[in-house]
């Protein structure tokens, strides 16, 4: 299950046909939206993405067992907002701190940092890392002081690694469990068995993977020519900005 | 085969970006603390690269991140997690790359001296995250050092000796003009 949460899924849905810029940018204004939201838009917003993934093929419960141990982190920031935040008790019990004031802004903080974590999955479900590669250097390139096309291959190359490590780290519990090796919980163990040969295994394939790319010239200057936004990129880019403004004003109502 | 270093580096340091990110999606679950293998993954980029190309690593996974794709700790990503309570441990974690980088080119690969340079890593991790955690989430500094930093320090040795070992491990495949085509070489440890 975690190797889906970074990787591409092919795909025929509006969410994929969309220009990858466009992604970047609903993505940026939800992050930022996301940082004002209230908890009834904030509620919305989350529906509508889960809604969006399920339509880009991923239906919500998987969506969030993938998501489990992020899911963990964000209860504890809700328990120790709840724990820490001053105010009125939630429950009658003297040892436990837990403030009313305390659980609504830690809900809230959650919220904010699920749904930024739904919109980032959404992205990279349907979009080539490729594409994502060349919409962050486009991102980039008026930013002074960056070496942006070296910034954004890494960006791309750092996308697509992560699926490759994963894949790897599972042939290799395979081949450990084909040799009647037990799966060890002692951390030093884990290290020597699985960890290293892992890790030895991904370095290679990156000299394998600088081979390749020299072998094809990257370094030469190449620049991508964009096309223009269609008509369905701008309709999307208004819908979102129009989402996100609608979802500010609900807040501040 | 005679491999441009600036590339091979560029590959190496994405590789550490995306290693870095995974060890934020593994949690180990021993004592009472979750691990997570981040920082581990930030002090082998920062041996095993030096302080220039171990914090262009880490930069490109913030930048990633900041971006929105799903590569902070569990899964996350966006702004909201890099200015967000835990953002001083991201931020530190750019500052101990480039720290312990710095100080592992000077020490000749002898083995104590990589480990002084990971403490010190470890610990200015440390100094930044845990006064921002303190500020953001108004404690006063004993709590957000038993919240934000003594839980992990156990955890954190354990990780000194695993970098040293996958550093011990991985150097040999890094030498360079390692030809494709070559079998893997066995080292010691």
């Amino acid at each position: 299950m975690a190797g889906l949460i970074f990787s591409f899924q092919p795909g025929a849905s509006p969410l994929h046909r969309l220009d990858v810029r466009v992604k970047l940018a609903a993505l940026l204004a939800v992050s930022l939206t996301s940082l004002q939201l209230g908890h009834a838009a904030l509620a919305l917003a989350l529906s509508a993405l889960l809604l969006l993934l399920a339509r880009a093929g991923w239906p919500p419960l998987s969506t969030l067992v993938a998501l489990r141990w992020y899911l963990l982190l964000l209860a504890i920031v809700v328990c120790s907002q709840a724990l820490t935040t001053a105010g009125e008790p939630l429950l009658p019990i003297s040892w436990l701190p837990a403030s009313r004031q305390g659980l609504e802004v830690g809900l809230l903080s959650a919220g904010r940092l699920l749904l930024v974590a739904l919109a980032g999955l959404l992205l990279t479900v349907t979009s080539r890392p490729a594409a994502l590669r060349a919409a962050v250097e486009w991102l980039l390139r008026p930013i002074p002081l960056v070496p942006h096309r070296q910034a954004a291959t890494m960006v791309g190359l750092l996308v697509r690694f992560i699926p490759v490590i994963l894949s790897q780290a599972a042939e290799l519990k395979e081949a450990l469990r084909a040799r009647a090796i037990e799966e060890s919980r002692r951390p030093l163990r884990r290290l020597t068995a699985l960890g290293l040969p892992l890790l030895r295994r991904t370095f290679l394939t990156a000299d394998r993977l600088t081979a390749a790319m020299e072998a094809r010239c990257y370094g030469a200057e190449l620049q991508r020519d964009w096309p223009s936004l269609g008509t369905r990129d701008w309709a999307a880019l208004a819908l979102v900005g129009c989402c996100c403004l609608a979802l500010l004003l609900l807040s501040l109502w | 085969m005679n491999q441009q270093p600036d590339l091979r580096n560029l590959v190496l340091a994405s590789l550490m970006a995306a290693l870095i990110a995974v060890g934020g999606y593994l949690v180990v679950p021993i004592g009472p603390v979750p691990i997570v293998l981040q920082n581990l993954f930030v002090l082998v980029a920062a041996l095993l690269l030096g302080s220039r190309w171990a914090s262009a690593a880490v930069a490109v996974y913030l930048l990633a991140g900041a971006c929105g794709l799903p590569v902070f700790a569990g899964g996350g990503g966006g702004l909201g997690h890099l200015f967000g309570p835990r953002g001083g441990y991201l931020f530190g974690f750019l500052a101990a790359a480039w720290l312990t980088g710095l100080i592992a080119e000077r020490a000749g690969r002898r083995p104590w001296l990589e480990v002084v340079a990971m403490v010190a890593g470890s610990l200015l991790i440390y100094a930044l995250g845990v006064p921002w955690l303190q500020w953001m989430l108004g404690l006063d500094f004993g709590k957000a050092m038993a919240v934000g930093m003594l839980p992990f320090l156990p955890g954190d040795a354990l990780k000194i000796v695993a970098a040293l070992l996958i550093v011990r491990s991985v150097r040999p495949l890094l030498r360079p003009a390692t030809a494709p085509s070559q079998p893997p070489r066995r080292s010691a440890g």
